[in-house]
């Protein structure tokens, strides 16, 4: 690989994020099969380089061989992942943001499109990790992570109707969030679900692999592998030691005014 | 003895020596299938004698024990065993065979073979007596060799003495033993932190996590020692002492061996900073436990306290469908956005039309003779007329078209002129310059000349 090379390989990868020789599931374009032979066979010193390179972009080129699940045989997978903390300069959510806006016609505000791509992404993390009972860190069960379609939108569906309706606005500090999520018709929710796929697809996060059948790709379950203990777990941990707060609180509370009601 | 392990390395090596399959041969060639009673008797004999023979090596330095010692030691444990069997172990193992190998110890790889020190066992000519060779005797210590890094307190050690005692080829092969060792056991944390349940693995550390800190900090402050014996001018000139004697075979040099023992420092570091975040992980009864983390609560919780603005912009960038918004963009990103429909030609039979044919006389020469014709012939007439000065008189212009190679053509081929009698053309010396428009013209002067003719 030459520098030449070196700078296609890195717009190519900036653009797609993923390299595949060969693949199982879809047509492997020339140009792509391009860039992983010349990832492949490039010398030590040049993709030391690289990774430099994308180090200092806060991205981390991975290589995966045919002994990771999923890939076929002599095949070569790279993917380029976030690393933690960093921010990808390059990476932006603009469009992410407009695409969300446009599943409920003109009244979907900005604000509206960034809680309900939160919202669904988390349920999508419920299907994929809680559900199955595995484990955030675990890579090899990647292939095994397929849903639907309809999957997704009755888990989000449920999930409104289970939890967010019986929450009482009431009693929220800022029901920003609960008055979007509740404010929206049942149809907007399966096309917010559906513009939800077509970004993560867009984005090489999610594929299709069947006429209603999704998967996680290689590049999503290695980001969630790589990112996870730094960037989710301790959202994960921190919000709960405040609910318990509350509890304990109003429970005192009560405790305190019924020995009053005694008292008097 | 756990000899299982040793054979388990071994297996493998052996079956390639043994391999019948002919160089570029298909590579799917192999023997999975073992030959034997399945049963693991005759190993289980073997075992029993070695053990015993080094009973016996131990308490009687060299001494030969007897057959019938052997047998009633195998008895004790297998009562019903037949003397034949274990006099049939007792000859294999003490018979050797030859192992051929490549070896690159003095640069060019040389086939070596090896046949001395494969028999097991020495039997003295002249009675039914046994005991260990040097091969045998080593067998209990390689079987019980350290199989995890517990041990690894002991090779830093090793390290250090072969540092302090000089003995320089020994460095590269004690650091790459801990090292090994300690990536293997950094796999193992990996597989435990990664794992959802699988609690033996994480318990084995967690139990015995003091005793693990100590070896880390021992073996960390080993290496470091032997760094600082390594740094110290006496081993520098003992080492380029003994590579000047020793210059053409040795590849080694001081900074290869300063890089070894840095390595053990460095695997050493991310092995205590692994184990110390399994331990954390564990101790608090997250991730190894059955239960994975819910995110569908998390997403409740997130409608109470939402994320603030910059958490969220934050996981977006990390998290969110991103996609390259940079000035990469490529000629190609607004291939086919906008989709134009082209209209194909209404396809239509060819048509003659007789009603609009043109006037033979609207056609080039026929046109210019129709409008300018006669009155060339009457200047002919008059006289000879040269081409500079009909275009000067701006002869060529018909109907506001310029003409001008029509007029050139007149004077060319002046047959075409309605005149009677012949033509003379005659041709000027040196070249004509006039200007027409913005167009420079260069040409020989042309001048007709009407000659009478004879019936005239």
């Amino acid at each position: 690989m030459n520098n030449t090379d070196l700078g296609r390989v890195y717009a190519y990868l900036l653009r797609n994020r993923m390299v595949e020789s060969k693949s199982m599931r879809r047509n492997v374009s020339r140009e792509e099969r391009d860039m992983a032979i010349l990832l492949r066979d490039a010398d030590a010193h040049m993709r030391a380089l690289l990774d430099e390179f994308l180090d200092g972009q806060g991205l981390m080129l991975k290589s995966f061989s045919d002994d990771v699940k999923g890939l076929p045989t002599g095949a070569i997978s790279f993917v380029l992942a976030r690393k933690p903390d960093t921010n990808p300069p390059f990476f932006g959510s603009e469009r992410m943001i407009a695409r969300m806006q446009q599943a409920g016609g003109s009244d979907v505000s900005e604000r509206d499109a960034k809680i309900w791509f939160v919202h669904i992404w988390f349920i999508l993390m419920d299907i994929l990790y809680t559900r199955r009972g595995c484990s955030p860190g675990e890579l090899q069960d990647w292939v095994e992570k397929s849903f639907t379609k309809s999957v997704l939108v009755e888990a989000v569906r449920d999930y409104l109707n289970e939890e967010v309706r019986k929450i009482d606005p009431a009693t929220l500090v800022t029901p920003t969030i609960h008055t979007s999520l509740t404010s929206f018709k049942e149809g907007t929710v399966a096309q917010f679900c559906n513009n939800f796929l077509d970004l993560m697809m867009d984005a090489r996060l999610i594929e299709n692999i069947g006429s209603d059948l999704y998967r996680p790709t290689l590049l999503f379950a290695f980001e969630v592998k790589l990112n996870y203990d730094r960037q989710l777990e301790p959202f994960l941990t921190t919000t709960a030691p405040f609910d318990g707060a509350t509890a304990v609180l109003t429970r005192e509370v009560t405790m305190e005014e019924s020995n009053n009601g005694r008292n008097h | 003895m756990n000899y299982i392990a040793l054979l388990a390395s071994a297996v493998r090596l052996l079956d390639l020596h043994d391999s019948n399959r002919g160089y570029g041969e298909a590579d799917n060639f192999s023997r999975e299938k073992r030959p034997g009673q399945s049963d693991g008797i005759y190993l289980d004999i073997a075992v029993l004698i070695i053990e015993r023979l080094k009973q016996h090596d131990d308490a009687a330095y060299q001494e030969y024990l007897s057959f019938s010692m052997i047998l009633g030691h195998v008895r004790a444990t297998r009562p019903d065993v037949n003397e034949n069997d274990v006099a049939y172990v007792l000859g294999v193992m003490r018979r050797p065979t030859e192992l051929f190998y490549i070896s690159r110890d003095n640069g060019a790889p040389e086939r070596h073979s090896e046949k001395r020190k494969t028999a097991l066992i020495e039997k003295i000519d002249y009675a039914d007596e046994y005991r260990l060779s040097p091969t045998g005797r080593s067998i209990p210590g390689l079987a019980n060799a350290a199989r995890n890094a517990t041990y690894v307190r002991g090779d830093a050690y090793n390290l250090l003495h072969a540092v302090e005692g000089h003995d320089y080829q020994k460095i590269p092969n004690f650091a790459d033993e801990i090292v090994c060792q300690l990536r293997a056991e950094i796999l193992n944390i990996h597989a435990a932190i990664e794992r959802v349940g699988r609690v033996d693995t994480v318990n084995s550390y967690i139990k015995n996590f003091e005793q693990w800190k100590n070896i880390i900090s021992d073996t960390i402050q080993i290496v470091s020692r032997t760094e600082e014996r390594l740094d110290s001018t006496a081993f520098r000139e003992k080492l380029e002492a003994w590579l000047d004697e020793d210059r053409n075979k040795s590849p080694l040099t001081f900074h290869k061996l300063h890089n070894e023992v840095l390595r053990i420092r460095q695997v050493l570091t991310t092995f205590n900073r692994l184990l110390t975040e399994l331990v954390q992980i564990a101790m608090r009864e997250r991730r190894n436990a059955v239960t994975p983390p819910s995110f569908r609560d998390f997403a409740v919780q997130l409608v109470r306290n939402p994320f603030s603005s910059r958490v969220e912009e934050h996981f977006f960038r990390q998290w969110g469908a991103c996609k390259l918004e940079a000035p990469f963009h490529s000629v190609f990103d607004g291939l086919a956005a906008v989709s134009i429909r082209e209209v194909s030609p209404l396809a239509s039979a060819p048509v003659f039309s007789d009603e609009v044919i043109e006037a033979a006389s609207e056609m080039g020469k026929l046109r210019f003779l129709d409008a300018r014709g006669k009155e060339i012939a009457e200047r002919l007439q008059a006289g000879p007329l040269s081409l500079s000065s009909a275009i000067a008189d701006g002869l060529f212009v018909v109907d506001s078209d310029v003409l001008i190679g029509d007029l050139v053509g007149v004077f060319v081929m002046p047959e075409a002129l309605p005149l009677g009698g012949s033509i003379e053309i005659r041709f000027t010396q040196g070249l004509q310059r006039t200007r027409l428009g913005i167009d420079d013209y260069l040409f020989t002067d042309v001048e007709l000349v009407l000659k009478r003719g004879p019936h005239e």
